[in-house]
């Protein structure tokens, strides 16, 4: 701990002035302290950004950083091995791009994740398409763990490459798959996306494949498959049908909605009040009157319910 | 057979039971030394990409309270500070007779609300529903006095997101504790509910329902439940995650996926044990009906609850605690020895009745068959010391290693004169304090065994909490 201690305060300071470009002399790094830098030099990576990540790297090669950790990246411990993989990532070693993919395809969850990380930030032209095609079948990659990653590249990137991972699965008839992929669309570019979205919603029959694939709507042009599906079946779907309604649609899906306000799920009507209350031009006296005219209890309370709750906002 | 040979195997049996108990519980130990690596391995600072915020499912916090006037203000707050996207708060006042809904609206600025109330799962009838007008994410439910379950069914009935956390009106939540103990039900699509350590508060400084300091208690009891608590969640309910058959969540912190409970039927309002009886029938559904599921137990996220500081509470306390745990192994009594009740029916369930729930029956006769067949010259000195040395070093043994724990997973006390206090504590709390929580316990057996009358009774709150919450 004490040793830890006097690390950080010799090397924090430090690090944090070359986030700047600096000509001067650096003391030695004591092999002693070579973990704990590498540990306190990642940490400072991850919260910047641009040319102070360069400076960083500078910094770290002319301390001798980079041979240190690659002799962490092929530790035993895991702890150090996990440290040295994010920190060759930020030192965008190219070379290990193989070894990072096959922890990726075979190693456990925590690791894999590391590598993947680590092998986004070296190339994302590599890496973003293999991330993706093995996030759509590892379940114990947390989908909000890949956005994070996904999100550091550039999203212009990210759409092409997701997809493409969607057609793939899509092709295998990989139902789960195509779900998880499409849950991740907020880390890609919209309009990238847009055709794929669209494709699924017209040819998949599997409801929680076109419930993810509503949540990735992005254009009001494609809402005629929201209308579609607010009468299918599954409640989820109609839910999330209501709420894409709320987001795109216009005043033609007052009366579909007024009808969805009736829906035996509570969900169903909460969502389709709520919707009403977004459309464009909706005011709260239009939303006063129709809820007066509701002979149906159960939507009559719930439209009144979001009065309030618009009136409170 | 003569007596003496009858006491002989008595003493002998007792003797089996202390070296059972002691075997069965550090085996729990080995298997949280197990599960310390995996938890402390996911915490690893800055190297696994954070859960991006769009994904972190919105929580429906929910506060039953019942006459907490005097901290259920501060209560709210230190939800209010929870670092996390998006959660409302659902504080359903049950019934208080004293000024609780009052103190909401006045601190809140309360007004009516016409909810179209989802009554998902049958409670006492609810009065009205209020909305702050200065925190649009607090709403307060009103309703008949119907006991803490049926006052966190009826929040759970008003939750609007997919995930409910029920927390106590006294306790401290930690500001990334909800970040935390939502985390497995983020990454494993099976796990149904989660919870995390409880820690005693009295001893902490504690502003405006922030948690400004650790600190220990000054008083024995609340240092003695410190040392107890540190045990019973560091392997108590640690030990049982890698078997997945981890038996309670405690009621003052945990986090459930709504749908699961609502199947499960929500919380029985007929038993003095919720919480457990919950976490033992979402394991005898989901295990019976061989669907996948997951109860998780973390030991980072924190929260903090006063500790009673008066003997007479912490009996009543005590008494309820094992009484509860008489009623929730009696109600889920189909997952014992089921073919497909898992670790939890044919190690779990069977270590609580026969460590947890008869434990301090068999314990106490132990110590007072022993001590009577010494003192009358029945037993030998060898097999008295033998049986006093047994006792005594385990219960020692068992807090030091759930202290080691706490060093080597949070080290939250961290001042070093703290650690010194809590080894003594370890120490000390097993001559005398650990024998009267067992006697207070046999009681609560004794109730449950005869069916007495349920009673609650009344918490006193700490002095530094009501003054500074």
């Amino acid at each position: 701990m004490a040793r830890e201690r006097d690390a950080a305060a010799l090397w924090i300071p430090l690090i944090a002035r070359y986030m700047e470009p600096r000509l001067d002399t650096l003391p030695p790094l004591q092999r002693r302290d070579a973990d704990h830098f590498v540990l306190l030099w990642c940490r400072a990576q991850d919260s910047v950004r641009g040319q102070s990540q360069d400076h960083l790297r500078e910094m770290a090669r002319r301390l001798g950083a980079d041979a240190h950790a690659r002799r962490m990246f092929r530790s035993r411990s895991l702890r150090r091995r996990l440290v040295g993989t994010v920190a060759l990532g930020h030192l965008q070693a190219r070379d290990l791009a193989p070894s990072l993919q096959t922890e990726i395809a075979s190693g456990p969850a925590v690791p894999s994740l590391v590598a993947a990380k680590a092998l986004v930030r070296i190339d994302a032209s590599i890496g973003v398409p293999c991330v993706l095609s093995i996030a759509a079948h590892r379940e114990d990659w947390p989908l909000a763990s890949v956005a994070t990653m996904l999100k550091e590249c550039a999203s212009e990137s990210v759409g092409p490459a997701l997809s493409s991972a969607i057609r793939i699965a899509m092709s295998r008839g990989d139902d789960v798959g195509v779900e998880r992929l499409l849950r991740l669309h907020i880390a890609a570019d919209a309009h990238a996306m847009r055709v794929v979205v669209r494709d699924v919603l017209a040819t998949s029959t599997n409801a929680e494949v076109l419930a993810a694939a509503l949540a990735a709507l992005s254009h009001a042009g494609d809402i005629a498959h929201a209308r579609r599906l607010l009468g299918h079946p599954e409640w989820f779907l109609r839910v999330a049908a209501a709420r894409e309604l709320g987001r795109l649609g216009d005043e033609s899906d007052v009366a579909r909605l007024s009808t969805a306000l009736c829906d035996s799920s509570w969900w169903v009507r909460y969502r389709a009040a709520q919707a009403l209350s977004q459309l464009p031009d909706m005011d709260v006296a239009q939303l006063s009157e129709m809820a007066a005219r509701l002979t149906d209890r159960y939507a009559a309370d719930m439209l009144r319910q979001i009065l309030a709750e618009r009136c409170m906002r | 057979m003569n007596w003496h040979a009858v006491i002989d195997v008595a003493a002998w049996l007792f003797l089996a039971y202390f070296v059972t108990l002691g075997a069965g519980y550090l085996l729990l130990n080995a298997c949280s030394l197990l599960e310390l690596p995996r938890q402390l391995e996911s915490r690893l600072p800055g190297l696994l990409p954070r859960p991006h915020s769009r994904y972190e499912p919105p929580v429906s916090v929910v506060m039953p309270a019942f006459n907490e006037e005097a901290t259920i203000a501060a209560a709210v707050r230190s939800i209010l500070q929870l670092e996390y996207p998006e959660f409302e708060v659902i504080v359903v006042n049950d019934g208080s007779r004293d000024g609780t809904l009052e103190a909401l609206t006045r601190e809140f600025s309360l007004v009516p609300f016409p909810e179209a109330y989802r009554r998902q799962m049958e409670t006492q009838p609810v009065h009205a529903v209020y909305r702050s007008t200065s925190h649009p994410n607090i709403r307060v439910i009103d309703k008949d006095n119907g006991g803490k379950g049926d006052a966190s069914n009826a929040g759970i009935n008003a939750a609007r997101y997919p995930l409910v956390c029920i927390v106590d009106a006294d306790s401290v939540l930690e500001r990334t504790s909800l970040r935390h103990v939502v985390l497995p039900l983020i990454t494993e699509p099976h796990t149904i509910a989660s919870g995390g350590c409880v820690r005693i508060v009295n001893g902490c400084e504690v502003h405006g329902g922030f948690l400004e300091k650790i600190g220990l208690p000054r008083k024995f009891l609340p240092l003695a439940q410190v040392a107890e608590y540190l045990r019973g969640f560091l392997f108590g309910r640690l030990g049982w995650v890698p078997m997945n058959a981890v038996p309670i969540i405690s009621g003052a912190f945990g986090v459930f996926r709504k749908q699961a409970l609502v199947a499960a039927g929500g919380y029985r309002s007929d038993t003095l044990g919720e919480d457990m009886e919950l976490i033992l029938r979402l394991h005898r559904l989901n295990r019976l009906a061989g669907r996948p599921y997951r109860i998780a137990f973390l030991v980072n996220p924190v929260c903090w609850t006063d500790g009673p500081e008066s003997p007479g509470v912490l009996r009543g306390q005590r008494i309820r605690w094992q009484r509860g745990l008489g009623e929730s192994l009696a109600h889920n009594r189909g997952l014992l020895f089921h073919r497909r009740g898992g670790a939890a029916g044919w190690l779990m369930f069977p270590f609580m009745v026969l460590f947890e729930l008869l434990g301090p029956l068999v314990e106490l006769s132990g110590y007072l068959f022993m001590a009577a067949g010494f003192a009358f010259g029945f037993i030998s000195p060898a097999i008295f010391w033998s049986f006093m040395l047994l006792a005594l070093s385990l219960g020692i043994l068992l807090s030091i290693s759930a202290l080691f724990l706490e060093e080597i997973s949070c080290h939250t006390y961290s001042r070093p004169g703290n650690l010194f206090v809590l080894i003594c504590m370890a120490i000390v709390e097993n001559f005398g304090y650990h024998q009267l929580v067992l006697l207070w316990r046999l009681q609560g057996f004794y109730r449950w065994a005869t069916s007495a009358p349920a009673e609650w009774g009344a918490m006193t709150r700490s002095a530094s909490l009501q003054k500074d919450r």
